[in-house]
């Protein structure tokens, strides 16, 4: 049975009296939640990526798609619509964090997200950063962090969307947003459906793939509402129920099914002082839920349950207009019951505090430490150094250097014949280097980053032949990214360019060898045209060679492909976009799991009402 | 003159440069007789599970034997076994879920079984049938079969349900008779199936039967014993034999010290391997008794086999993705050579 630890968890609450005066903040109360004012925060020193609102809509359907052509993170599916794991700077799935509404939602059992189960049309904003962020986001902010937001917009009439794609393979996609604000109270909601046969056919052999359909529901429903002018309470809860068939490889049919449940609940209570100072309240309830099926003609199945109950308080205190003080506190308490692990809990509480100091006119610097207390492992020191320089209108240097981690997982401490509980957190000490080029037209950046892993989590067979996960493994990564943006407008046209090339070197430092499915090279270039209501995006991506084993005896070829999309905007006569799309115009036969492949060339059409 | 002899070697120049841009060479093999084939199960979700030959001389080593012969085709996910039958050899793909005929001496394809197959383990032959292992879905302990295979037409007659876990199938007088491993669960079973009516019996042994062999109407059963994960604890591994004119059941040997796990017969001698050291038994000496002959130096023990004249242990080496090896050694023990196998090779089948 698993034994429960005694618990050490404090909360931290750390209240200023508020003597001090300080400088009013300029900060409407009514425009930007606590949440979005700290990623911009961030956005000065990392590299920061926005996903576009048309580049959601193009890309409806999960969010792989959307993040292999707008951002430098390799992606892996195991077959069209299966899981989708991410590899960003190097690092393993469980390395990248995906944080909503500044909550961590990486699974509690596995500690990965699967980037087809978040649909890009229930969230507002999406922001890829790049790098660390453990200090201030918490476990698994290694590699980068995907973060998923919503916008309340006060003062806002009423305003829908209605997507409808339909596309090759029998897929379906329809979703709904709306967005509605008064004075004091906003809200947001969206719903997604999903749905594909999935049966595309292998380019180049005689076979389809077969048993992988899949469908999904996905609802998001937000609700602000200021009480006084300084009291303002949000609500946020997300919904997701998705099942799948699990196709197969090349030579063999999939009999498997997954079905999943997800359920988050968040209350946000933000109270806003006078001269600036904003005390923040977070309370959140998380629900993953998966039933396993080995056989879906049998009724047998294996499942389990996670549940998080999260409570944060923050502290944003500006200091003079020179210094910026920010502190929080987080308990997290989560636990497991299911047909594998009977049941395990853990707790977690942690308190951190920030420092940004504007050393000089053109020099910005930030400082956070974050120490944590766990039932289960003993956690690192967490800490990270930020600076922006930014002496000329058209350059800036920034230079990060971090101390992230990720603990381990349910799977990891508890799974019934291998768990581990003596496990410790993985470490990664980090630090990058970005130069940023600004011009009339356009941006380039250049990036180098570097990147010491150690006690890396891998399962491995003991000499009970039984396989059990160690912290063994240390990873040195080294890489740069680099980025062109380039926009210019004509008369009626209007031109954009983006161009990324990333070069990364993940070597596990016991046998000198490239981490599998990292690919060295990657490179992603999409180009805009905008003539009056017709729009033309041409996408194309190169994908490296990678290794699928740790040895690299293996490996999947490199592949590259190109989309183009051609929309028309009818706006002078009824609010309706149409889109066509042609993806994989080469019918390239690629996979980025060993025989999985995924589909050659198909086609999707698209078409947005605005209302 | 000249032209035309620039025009040679450009020509032969291109030819080369052809085959320098082939991926890999495909070369045929004459004959595929007087040897053995190793099969190399590959990665378990992944498409790599290949044969390779050796010549009984040891000359000759070939990696890649179905897709050399079969124009590049894949031949699955997860190679279990190979077993030969007459001018054919049966290669049974575990998670592919199906059986490719091929001709034992060309290795060229003649059928692909892939019906009423499910999670197919072993295959064994007896009155001009193949009787096919099936666990069915891994966790159902209620759904695990025998496939009976019509070797003329390629295809499965019927199916007899078993008790969980069906592992190696042995042939003998007729008779069928399956070790029931357990599965992904375990067991201590052994199915007697008669190939004239195919009714079955079972007949309880050791915990966790491994493997099996005939000699002398006496069916040796090693059983490895159970692991500590297992429900009930860790239980010891022993070797049982089975009296066929009687069907009782007595034990040679307990295994208090480290579990068995593979076994084979040659002539009257009987040898297993117990972790990376390998035993034998005289069997027609009056009283059972083992000896140790090779203390070997095998990273990961993952097949045996004994001939005629060798012995033979397979090295996965590492879960890594290097590839394995098969240690060679005369029948007293002493190593002959090691050669080159693909990724987990798990048993020999003789040429």
């Amino acid at each position: 049975m698993i034994r429960l630890h005694n618990c050490f968890y404090c909360v931290i609450s750390i209240v200023f009296c508020a003597n001090i005066y300080a400088q009013q903040d300029t900060l409407s109360l009514s425009e930007v939640s606590v949440t979005n004012r700290v990623l911009k925060e961030f956005s000065a020193y990392q590299n920061v990526k926005e996903i576009s609102t048309s580049n959601k809509t193009d890309f409806p359907v999960g969010l792989t798609q959307i993040l292999q052509t707008e951002s430098s993170i390799s992606l892996r599916e195991n077959g069209r619509g299966m899981l989708s794991s991410p590899s960003f700077r190097g690092t393993t799935a469980s390395q990248t964090a995906v944080v909503w509404q500044g909550i961590n939602i990486n699974s509690t059992l596995v500690g990965q997200a699967d980037f087809n189960l978040l649909n890009a049309s229930d969230f507002q904003t999406i922001v890829v950063k790049s790098g660390g962020g453990s200090s201030l986001f918490g476990s698994n902010a290694i590699g980068g962090s995907i973060h998923l937001n919503t916008k309340l917009n006060f003062n806002q009439p009423l305003e829908q969307n209605l997507t409808f794609l339909n596309g090759s393979f029998d897929t379906n996609h329809l979703s709904h947003q709306l967005k509605i604000g008064g004075k004091r109270t906003a809200v947001q909601s969206s719903i997604t459906y999903n749905q594909s046969k999935n049966d595309y056919p292998y380019v180049g052999y005689d076979n389809k793939n077969e048993n992988g359909q899949f469908q999904n529901i996905s609802s998001n429903f937000s609700l602000g509402h200021n009480f006084t002018n300084k009291f303002r309470l949000d609500y946020y809860s997300f919904f997701l129920k998705g099942e799948k068939n699990l196709s197969g490889t090349l030579t063999s049919v999939g009999k498997s099914k997954y079905d999943e449940l997800n359920v988050r609940q968040l209350l946000d209570l933000s109270y806003h002082f006078k001269d600036g100072k904003i005390w923040q309240n977070k309370l959140a309830f998380l629900l993953e839920n998966f039933e396993y099926y080995e056989d879906f003609q049998q009724k047998r199945t294996s499942n389990g349950d996670a549940k998080t109950l999260f409570y944060r308080q923050e502290f944003i205190y500006p200091i003079s207009n020179k210094l910026d003080f920010h502190s929080q506190a987080e308990y997290n308490y989560q636990w497991t019951q299911g047909s594998n692990i009977i049941f395990a809990d853990r707790h977690i509480g942690s308190a951190s505090a920030s420092l940004k100091y504007k050393v000089l006119k053109t020099l910005d610097t930030d400082f956070a430490l974050r120490q944590e207390k766990s039932s289960i492992f003993q956690s690192p020191l967490l800490y990270s150094f930020q600076s922006r320089w930014h002496p000329i209108k058209s350059y800036a240097l920034r230079f990060v250097h971090s101390k992230n981690y990720r603990i381990p997982t349910f799977n990891d401490l508890f799974w019934p014949t291998g768990g581990n509980i003596n496990l410790i957190p993985e470490q990664s000490l980090q630090f990058d280097v970005s130069q940023d080029l600004f011009f009339k037209n356009g941006q380039f950046t250049l990036t180098y980053f570097n990147n010491q892993m150690q006690d890396m989590i891998v399962w491995q067979p003991n000499e009970s032949d039984f396989w059990q996960p160690l912290n063994v493994q240390s990873v040195e990564i080294n890489g740069f990214e680099s980025k062109l943006q380039f926009n210019k407008s004509f008369k009626q046209l209007q031109t954009k360019l983006d161009l990324q090339y990333t070069y990364t070197s993940s070597k596990n430092l016991v046998n000198q060898k490239q981490l599998p499915y990292i690919p060295f090279h990657r490179i992603t270039t999409q180009l805009n045209l905008i003539f009056k209501e017709l729009d033309v995006n041409y996408q194309f991506q190169f994908n490296g060679q990678v290794f699928t084993n740790a040895k690299n005896t293996r490996f999947l070829k490199e592949y590259a492909f190109s989309n183009i999309f051609i929309g028309y905007n009818f706006q002078k006569f009824l609010p309706i976009k149409l889109k066509l799309q042609i993806i994989n115009i080469e019918n390239e036969f690629f996979q980025n799991v060993s025989d999985r492949p995924l589909p050659g060339r198909y086609i999707n059409s698209i078409l947005t009402f605005k209302f | 003159m000249k032209t035309i002899k620039l025009l040679h070697i450009l020509f032969f120049g291109l030819l080369i440069f052809q085959s320098c841009t082939k991926d890999e060479e495909i070369v045929s093999l004459a004959s595929y007789e007087n040897g053995f084939f190793i099969p190399n199960e590959g990665n378990f979700g992944r498409d790599e599970g290949e044969v390779t030959f050796i010549s009984n001389d040891l000359q000759t080593v070939k990696q890649d034997v179905f897709k050399s012969e079969n124009n590049g085709a894949v031949l699955g996910n997860v190679l279990q076994s190979i077993a030969i039958y007459q001018d054919k050899a049966y290669l049974v793909v575990n998670s592919s879920n199906k059986i490719e005929v091929v001709d034992r001496k060309t290795f060229k394809k003649i059928a692909t079984i892939n019906s009423q197959l499910n999670n197919p383990r072993y295959i064994a032959f007896a009155n001009g049938k193949g009787y096919v292992t099936n666990w069915g879905a891994g966790s159902n302990p209620n759904d695990d079969y025998v496939a009976v295979l019509n070797l003329s037409t390629n295809t499965v007659d019927s199916t007899i349900p078993v008790v969980e876990g069906p592992e190696k199938i042995e042939s003998y007088n007729n008779n069928l008779y399956v070790a029931h491993q357990g599965g992904l669960n375990f067991n201590d079973k052994i199915s007697v199936i008669n190939s004239s009516n195919n009714s079955v019996s079972t007949i309880g042994v050791g915990d966790v039967p491994k493997d099996m062999a005939v000699y002398n109407n006496q069916l040796f059963v090693l059983c490895s014993g159970k692991e500590s994960y297992h429900s009930g604890g860790k239980t010891d591994g022993n070797l049982n034999v089975i009296n066929l004119l009687n069907n009782s059941v007595s034990t040679l040997k307990p295994f208090t010290d480290s579990k068995p796990s593979q076994m084979a017969l040659s002539g009257n001698e009987l040898f297993y391997t117990q972790g990376k050291k390998v035993f034998k038994a005289n069997l027609s000496s009056t009283t059972f008794s083992t000896q140790e002959i090779i203390s070997s130096a095998l990273a990961i023990p993952y097949g045996f086999n004994v001939d005629a004249n060798r012995i033979y242990f397979l090295d996965a080496v590492d879960y890594a993705g290097s590839f394995g090896k098969v240690y060679i050694y005369t029948k007293q023990g002493s190593l002959v050579t090691t050669k080159d196998a693909g990724l987990y090779p798990n048993g020999i089948s003789f040429n």
